[in-house]
């Protein structure tokens, strides 16, 4: 008798435990899902570089129409040589550096919009390398921070870095036998269908559609690499591209070549962009944007 | 501190193994009807208890409940004293035992001489109980409206002359089962057979609940009977996972099965099987230990302060006891749950005096069989199976010498597979299917024969084999394994009335191998640009282990078991062979590191109800497999080190609660930690440089089987931290020169020091157990037990080179994941049949459908924050089946 009266209690008391207290794994926001400002690519032209050389950079910043206006600060640090790691994770910069309009601090190298970023290799920057070393290179940081532009206008305030996007990327410096170069699409593809830039894809509510990028042959590039026994072997890239939208549902966040395609299912309404990414694992970039809306 | 230690009155940890054969009446003695109460008509019943010793002789009988005439009383105290019973066994041997037993007095009316048997109506039978079908000997046999009555003899038969004619019914009593009845028609002439079966209401069939007078030689040796065990809820009726229901065992996630024992990480804890050490206790469920719950006689769990005999961990140990002992009669137990079915046969082969005990048992795991009903056809699948199997053997021998050979193995495999055509994150280097499996076997032999008065040797040699293999595609692979030999031999010397010289030696000796293939070197995965190349190596050498101990039990009291004062001395020696690519271009020398780990525990009996205890030492642990193997270059990792401090009190409330509380200190040093600076193949990845400190205090309130009702309380209050020396910073991330000393560094708190992983403040658990009528049984359980240590990331920043974020904490307060709370439930039915017991039972897991969080889980870039939830609502439903055909 006692248990046939604890029994529903015992249920009764699984009732009022609050089962969505917590967000759930499946709950998490998706990778590929733009909902919020982000940092999808950033490009340096070109993506490997010889000590005093120049290159430029150009982000792929896409974010919500109700982001409020943002600045982007690019910096650059040199290849810290003789380190464990010759990558450093961040440069460092003291924001408030930058209300002095007379000089222009270490490693800022732009401000967008207005200044485009762009940096000269310091020609000193794999002095002290062996030859062998030099040919493999080392990697200075650039970085690159998107913040509202409100946050510029008082620089001696403390930034909330929550509000602030970040992205490192790795910059090649070498004297390689054959330096990289940055990879493109030919085209970008729905259901076969190549859309041409300035297009916007009208499409049905609630369906899958196959996207798709094409990657011609040479912008793969084959390349040498000295291994750690000391021989030189010839290799080929691997690229592989990262799929984003801002609307529906991405099914594979990566395909990796030759499967250069995803699924993406369209939402009930509303109109957005697809984004692809591609990269070469050599610090190689490129991407491509389309518009689509919903019938 | 010692001295402290040796002044101080410490205790002596009673705590009952399990029986499994109660003590049986060999010789009944009737006690004479009391004249005046036969004048007066009155019947009744004494309950007194007895205690038996090691060979079954009364060494004591006393009144226990009176019958309210003292006739009856002195006449039964009488009677019992000079009855004869068999000893009372543990898997250990016999043991002496106090039980209660009943004694009844019933009046007879005089008969005159009954004329010949054949004449009168009479019936015959006899007793015994169902599923086991041994007999009752002791029971009152009586005749339904009539003055006759009986008592069974040792073989459980009875007989009764002179009954009325017709239809008669009978009615049997006994104290260790349910009232059984019997009809049959009584006809002049004829004799009829009457054979009636009773339903045992004791906790363990045919046996009884008891306590016994042993000597231990561990401060806190913490066991359960069997019976207890198996029906905690939640515990998939597995006697090894109740473990964690005991105080200093932590949580472990579900389904890792993880033994973390007062602040000690899962490897630093040891597990044997009949003192032969094993390498994995769970299934990769972490639901089910390896071994058939049928063939477990015991689980002694040491959470600390064990003696020299037990080595190579710093952290608890727990040791699995199997059936050396089996009963006569044959039994085939089969059970079943959502996971797996088992199958176990044992029993006794031979001629009578030379009997065989045996086992034999298997089980297989089936939810690699139905995840493909919920997957569907995916692509995706996911395949854990496991399986294991047990021989025992226990050949005849004289009363003074033990033998038997125990056979078991275990296989775990995880498979893991994805569609052909889906990529698996960026990398080509890590696509395919995942697979991992784990091979243990082990031939264990036990040997104990007297050498001479109080000298005797104990051997259990063993030998075995381990293999496992983890696989991701076609580019990852590591395959090892070990062919491992084994010997723990003791030769306790009793050198005086007072103290007892134990010798021993606990050696381990393994030739192994391994394999490791990669298509890249694993300090390529920090960078996304790093230039794949594939790196293979194997190894093959030995490990060579023969530790010498040498333990002294001092009872200097004339009541020898009042004060045991228990000093030891355990030499630790490792020595490591290593040949094959691992070594590099140069041979690699052989790498011996020794220690030694002196011990004191003593423990003091202060009077019959109350105890204390004490113990420190030294446990020095050597490293793991993958720590001493060095990479292109020679080891130079070595022991770790804890030294051990506990003191504690033991109370028995009442003949039934009883409580054990236990204060604990450790400070561990020269842990092996991961070396930020290592460069790759030719460098050591692990240096001797961590320390950690963890204590608290734990406290068990436990109510044992005695009646219908049985359950413990545990809680544990504790703290546990680490230092990682070589790369630690200050909270505001500069290098520091040394970690805060004083008191900080005992306590393990200042700049550096990070909370243990498992590091759980508050845990408490509640556990219990209701004999119902109508053979049900409810059992209930209640854990609470504090979050996880965790980090907090706030924000992220991106890799753009690698598509993924790095989380970065910007308030670097600690945090911890969310408390644990979970209630099970469980009822059981038995059901005696002749021949066959059958219990069903639904476990219904954590009942109140709690949210738990098991892992901290975050989105892309840190700004969002989940949690992998525990075990939600399961209600497991089992059978098991007992067979005596």
């Amino acid at each position: 008798m006692a248990m046939t009266r604890l029994a529903p209690l015992l249920f009764l008391t699984g009732c009022v435990i609050d089962q969505n207290q917590w967000l759930r794994p499946r709950d998490l926001s998706p990778v590929w899902l733009v909902d919020r400002l982000r940092i999808l690519a950033v490009v340096a032209e070109p993506p490997e570089v010889e000590p005093g050389d120049l290159a430029t950079f150009t982000a792929l910043v896409p974010g919500p129409a109700d982001v409020p206006d943002q600045v982007r600060i690019w910096l650059a640090c040199p290849p810290v040589l003789g380190s464990e790691t010759t990558f450093a994770a961040s440069c460092s910069l003291d924001p408030s550096a930058l209300s002095d309009t007379a000089t222009v601090p270490d490693g800022f190298i732009g401000l967008e919009p207005g200044l485009p970023p762009s940096w000269r290799v310091p020609d000193d920057a794999l002095d002290g390398l062996a030859p062998e070393d030099e040919e493999e290179g080392a990697y200075a940081t650039i970085q690159v921070m998107s913040l509202p532009s409100t946050a510029i206008e008082d620089l001696s305030a403390d930034i909330d870095f929550t509000e602030v996007e970040t992205g490192t990327k790795r910059l090649v410096v070498s004297r390689a036998q054959t330096p990289n170069a940055n990879p493109w699409f030919d085209d970008f593809r729905v259901e076969g269908v190549s859309i041409p830039e300035g297009t916007t894809v009208e499409v049905d509510p609630n369906q899958p559609y196959e996207i798709e990028v094409v990657l011609p042959d040479a912008a793969i590039e084959t390349y040498l690499y000295v291994n750690s026994q000391g021989f030189t072997e010839e290799r080929i890239e691997e690229p592989y591209v990262a799929w984003y939208a801002d609307g529906g549902e991405i099914d594979e966040h990566f395909t990796l070549h030759p499967y250069l395609q995803s699924s993406w299912v369209s939402p009930a309404s509303g109109s957005g962009s697809w984004w692809a990414v591609g990269r070469d694992r050599r610090g190689g970039m490129t991407w491509l944007e389309r518009s689509w809306t919903v019938r | 501190m010692i001295i402290a230690l040796w002044l101080m009155f410490v205790a002596l940890a009673q705590e009952p193994l399990p029986l499994v054969a109660g003590p049986a009446v060999l010789q009944h003695v009737e006690a004479p009807y009391p004249e005046d109460a036969k004048a007066q008509g009155l019947e009744g019943t004494v309950v007194l208890l007895v205690t038996l010793d090691e060979t079954g002789a009364v060494t004591e009988v006393a009144l226990s409940t009176t019958s309210g005439h003292p006739g009856f009383d002195d006449a039964a105290l009488a009677a019992v004293r000079t009855m004869t019973f068999s000893p009372a066994r543990t898997a250990e041997g016999p043991v002496a035992v106090s039980f209660e037993f009943a004694y009844g007095f019933t009046l007879e009316e005089e008969v005159e001489a009954a004329p010949a048997a054949a004449v009168v109506p009479t019936v015959s039978g006899q007793v015994r109980t169902k599923a086991t079908r041994r007999p009752v000997a002791g029971a009152q046999v009586v005749v339904i409206g009539s003055p006759l009555t009986a008592t069974t003899d040792e073989t459980g038969h009875f007989t009764l002359t002179d009954l009325p004619t017709g239809e008669v019914r009978l009615r049997v009593a006994h104290q260790d089962h349910e009232s059984g009845d019997a009809t049959f028609e009584a006809v002049p002439g004829e004799v009829a057979e009457a054979n009636i079966w009773l339903e045992p209401k004791g906790w363990r069939e045919n046996q009884v609940v008891a306590v016994y007078e042993g000597q231990e030689t561990e401060v806190t040796r913490r066991t359960l009977s069997i019976e207890e065990i198996r029906t905690i809820p939640g515990t998939f009726g597995d006697p090894i996972k109740v473990i964690q229901t005991l105080p200093g065992a932590a949580r472990s996630p579900f389904g890792t099965g993880a033994l973390i024992i007062r602040g000690s990480n899962p490897e630093d804890s040891g597990v044997y099987v009949d003192g032969v050490r094993i390498p994995l206790i769970y299934h990769l469920t972490g639901t089910t230990s390896v071994l058939n719950p049928e063939i477990i006689a015991a689980v002694d769990y040491l959470p600390g302060g064990y003696g020299v005999q037990y080595g190579r961990s710093m952290g608890g140990v727990v040791d699995v006891r199997t059936k050396t002992e089996f009963d006569p009669d044959e039994k085939i137990s089969w059970g079943t749950d959502i996971l797996d079915s088992q199958v176990l046969f044992e029993g006794q082969v031979g001629k009578k005096g030379k009997e065989h005990g045996f086992a034999i048992g298997a089980r297989r795991s089936y939810i690699d069989l139905f995840i493909p009903l919920f997957t569907g056809d995916t692509g995706y699948t996911i395949k854990p199976r496991y399986w294991d199997y047990q021989v025992k053997w226990v050949p005849p021998t004289t009363d003074d010498r033990d033998v038997d050979i125990f056979l078991y193995g275990f296989d775990d495999t995880l498979t893991l597979g994805t569609p052909d055509d889906v990529a698996q994150g960026d990398d080509q280097d890590t696509q395919g299917d995942f697979r991992t499996q784990y091979d243990s076997h082990r031939l264990v032999g036990h040997w104990r024969t007297p050498l001479a008065d109080g000298f005797e040797l104990d051997l259990r040699p063993a030998i075995g084999i381990d293999t496992s293999y983890l696989g991701l595609g076609q580019d990852f692979v590591i395959d090892n394994g070990n062919v491992l030999f084994e010997l723990r031999a003791e030769a306790p010397w009793k050198a005086t009335p007072a103290v007892t010289v134990v010798p021993g030696v606990d050696f381990l000796g393994a030739i192994w191998w391994f394999d490791f293939q990669s298509s890249f070197r694993i300090t390529d995965l920090d960078d996304p640009l790093a230039e794949r190349e594939a790196v293979g190596f194997d190894g093959e050498g030995g490990f060579w282990s023969p530790d010498p101990y040498l333990r002294l039990d001092f009872r200097p009291l004339d009541d020898r078991d009042r004060w045991l004062i228990s000093p030891g001395l355990r030499g630790n020696v490792v020595t490591l062979t290593t040949s094959g690519t691992i070594t590099g271009a140069d041979p690699v020398p052989a790498n011996t590191t020794t220690s030694f780990d002196p011990r004191l525990l003593t423990r003091f009996q202060a009077n019959e109800r109350l105890a204390f205890k004490a113990s420190t030492g030294l446990y020095h642990q050597p490293p793991q497999p993958q720590e001493i193997v060095g990479v292109g270059t020679q080891s130079t990792v070595g022991h770790e080190q804890s030294w051990s401090t506990s003191v504690g009190a033991e109370q028995r409330i009442s003949d039934a609660v009883h409580y054990d509380i236990d204060l604990f200190y450790k400070r561990m040093t020269d842990l092996i930690v991961y070396d930020e600076a290592w460069t790759g193949f030719g460098t050591n990845p692990f240096v001797n440089a961590g320390e950690g400190r963890a204590y608290g205090a734990e406290v068990i309130l436990r109510h044992d089987p005695t009646g219908p009702f049985f359950g413990w309380v545990s809680y544990t209050l504790s703290r546990a931290s680490r230092l990682d020396w070589p790369t630690c910073t200050s909270a505001a991330g500069e290098p520091l020169a040394a970690p805060a000393e004083g008191l900080d560094r005992l306590l393990g708190q200042g700049d550096c020091w990070y909370p243990f992983d498992f590091d759980q403040t508050h845990i408490l658990s509640a556990q219990g157990g209701l004999k119902l009528p109508h053979a049900f049984q409810v059992s209930a359980q209640v854990q609470y037990v504090t979050g996880n240590p965790t980090d907090l990331y706030e924000v992220g920043i991106y890799d753009v080179d690698g598509d993924f974020y790095n989380g970065l904490s910007v308030d670097a307060a600690p945090t911890r994941n969310p408390p644990f709370f979970q209630t099970s439930v469980r009822i059981d039915r038995d059901w005696h049949f002749k021949a066959l017991k059958m219990r069903t039972y639904v476990d219904l897991m954590n009942v109140v459908r709690a949210v738990n969080s098991e892992f901290t889980l975050y989105n892309y870039d840190y700004s969002e924050v989940a949690y992998v939830r525990g075990l939600p609502f399961i209600p497991n439903i089992g059978v098991e089946l007992a067979l005596w055909p």
